[in-house]
């Protein structure tokens, strides 16, 4: 397409492009939840991203008493060895939100490959693929999850591609699904008439139908790794030596940080978990009130 | 003249699905589409015309070739659509087009009518320009109907009625300026005083652009208004076809009569004959495949014994006028 301003067919696309954009945000963000989901998501990125320069001390340095409380030096009181919990937890945000969104990224990837490929393709691909995604749905993940995590060495790119693998079946079965309605609907059947190539008609007509639908799911996948990963990393697995929220947990164990009265090692990383859980939850529900009600028509 | 359009001997059985979709080779076959045969002339509009599951809209996606027969062909200008190799395929697609019943989801909702309607030009005209593209689907768009077709471009199909869909529709299908159009109930999602219009402006259009249109409709007046010929199909077969004026004027086959007199009259002696015609009719669906006799048998007021022991012949009442019924020989 020629994307210079001054053409006049790219000026009425764009225009109209944008006008969609425009009250579509402006739709998302009347919604509460959306609001608010999206200010929890914003804060921990905000952190996730800038936790270096937020961090005021060296995490793996001793700076400060051993087993001290909150106070004005160390926000977030200090562990057994004297080092600052507020500059672990900043930083291990940063890695707890790059797990969650790299595993998000790469299954919803398979994930929806997949589904687009079995239902636009149908018959034996269908049925071969979806069998194999009833397999992966009825292992036990965790305990898959542990084996695995005990054979690949203890990295953090390691639990990313154990957890990619485990996660991306659900979202190849819920974008199968929509494939399967939207193959039938009147514009798929209108290209097809038109001589349009298959490609096209799946990545022009079907995909951009279930985008609300894909992104929705992407925020399930954010949460389910972020809390897997802590999950795992709470039980030793994966690479101990990361600072993040999973590992905060694995240590305050550990170090018995429960006999030593010090919640302030404990409630931070499972709060944090919590409250991104939840604002990710309301942003993804939000999304589906807006998008999925007002509907297509 | 040369047929554009010549359906030999047509054949699409269904498997009939029984519980959630469980299929074994015992579950019958369903005949949707029986041994068809007609043509289609140059510039001549054909109504078909049957009740809901009598198989007309499977005749409509095989003429397009959405989907493949069991056996039996349609020849385009000659060539066999189901042997087309990919290349006369796309011209095959550039040449018969389809309108679909339902505007409301006939539209990809998130592309501008301007993208929608050019989207046959950017697959067939890939030589012409921007500029040359947007006005053709400006001077479509006016062809039917929406004025000032500028201010339709860049509007989503949210933010049209379905009478200004339904033309945008048409204006899509006319673009790559076909020779053949199948119209699967166009109107029938339409509020009735919109569908006047459309249909006007599809006749007017198939005058103007020289296209055939098969137009498939459950509603014989309907069909009269806009065929220059008719078929009558009942359960996957025709059972009477012909002349507009003449099928219309001398209707032989029971199933026609019955058509004609079910057009809701305010004449209430008529609506009264109408309702107390075979008020036991056992509507069954589509007839299992092979079964011997005519398919209207069991609804047919002058059914014999024969009728539902031979398969009937086409009977010919005039030069282009037939009729699939014991009665006439």
């Amino acid at each position: 397409m020629n994307v210079d301003p001054r053409n006049p067919e790219f000026r009425s696309q764009f225009a109209s492009n944008a006008r969609m954009a425009a009250h579509l945000l402006r739709s998302l963000f009347k919604s509460k939840r959306i609001a608010f989901g999206f200010s929890i998501l914003a804060f921990f990125s905000i952190l996730g991203i800038f936790g270096k320069f937020i961090a005021p001390y060296n995490p793996l340095s001793s700076t400060g008493p051993l087993w001290a409380p909150p106070s004005s030096a160390h926000l977030f009181g200090t562990n057994y060895l004297g080092q600052d919990i507020f500059s672990w937890f900043v930083i291990g945000t940063t890695t707890s939100m790059y797990v969650g969104f790299a595993v998000a990224f790469f299954s919803g990837l398979i994930g929806v490959s997949v589904g687009l490929t079995a239902g636009y393709l149908g018959k034996y691909v269908d049925e071969a693929l979806m069998r194999g995604v009833d397999m992966l749905l009825i292992i036990p993940a965790f305990p898959l999850l542990v084996i695995l995590s005990a054979y690949l060495p203890p990295t953090t790119n390691s639990t990313i591609l154990i957890l990619s693998i485990l996660s991306w079946p659900f979202m190849s079965r819920i974008v199968r699904s929509q494939v399967l309605s939207l193959k039938e609907s009147g514009f798929v059947t209108a290209s097809r008439i038109s001589g349009e190539s298959h490609i096209k008609i799946m990545f022009k007509d079907i995909l951009p139908n279930m985008l609300p639908i894909i992104f929705i799911n992407i925020i399930f996948l954010v949460i389910g790794a972020i809390i897997a990963q802590a999950g795992l990393a709470f039980f030793g697995l994966g690479n101990i030596n990361s600072i993040n929220w999973g590992t905060m947990l694995y240590w305050a164990q550990t170090e018995d940080a429960a006999i030593q009265n010090a919640w302030w090692w404990i409630v931070p990383p499972g709060l944090a978990i919590g409250i991104l859980g939840l604002g990710l939850n309301m942003l993804a529900n939000g999304i589906s009130d807006v998008m999925l009600s007002n509907n297509r028509r | 003249m040369e047929p554009i359009i010549e359906v030999k001997d047509l054949v699409k059985s269904f498997r009939a699905t029984r519980g959630v979709g469980k299929r074994s080779r015992s579950t019958p076959t369903v005949e949707a589409v029986a041994n068809v045969s007609f043509t289609i002339k140059p510039n001549e509009i054909v109504s078909i015309v049957g009740e809901s599951g009598s198989g007309k809209t499977t005749l409509g996606r095989l003429m397009v070739r959405l989907m493949e027969p069991n056996s039996g062909s349609i020849f385009f200008e000659g060539k066999d659509i189901f042997k087309m190799k990919s290349k006369s395929i796309l011209e095959f697609r550039r040449n018969v087009q389809m309108i679909l019943q339902d505007p409301y989801d006939s539209l990809n909702p998130l592309y501008s009518i301007e993208a929608s309607t050019k989207q046959p030009l950017n697959i067939f005209m890939k030589k012409m320009s921007a500029k040359e593209k947007r006005d053709t689907v400006i001077s479509y768009l006016e062809m039917t109907g929406l004025r000032p077709a500028e201010e339709f471009l860049g509007k989503r199909p949210g933010e049209l009625s379905g009478g200004q869909r339904q033309r945008v529709s048409i204006a899509r299908a006319l673009i790559t300026a076909p020779k053949f159009i199948v119209a699967d109930e166009p109107v029938s999602m339409l509020d009735v005083s919109l569908r006047a219009e459309i249909l006007n402006t599809m006749k007017r259009l198939k005058e103007s652009k020289g296209v055939s249109i098969m137009f498939i409709t459950h509603d014989i007046a309907t069909a009269k208004f806009m065929g220059d010929r008719i078929l009558i199909f009942y359960k996957g077969t025709i059972v009477e076809h012909g002349k507009m004026s003449e099928v219309m004027n001398s209707p032989m086959h029971p199933y026609t009569k019955l058509l004609i007199d079910s057009v809701p009259s305010t004449n209430l002696e008529e609506a009264r004959d109408y309702l107390s015609f075979n008020e036991e009719a056992d509507i069954k669906q589509l007839m299992p495949a092979g079964n011997e006799g005519c398919r209207f048998a069991d609804r047919c007021p002058h059914a014999m014994s024969r009728c539902s022991a031979e398969s009937p012949h086409n009977v010919k009442v005039s030069s282009d006028h037939e009729v699939l019924c014991f009665l006439y020989g």
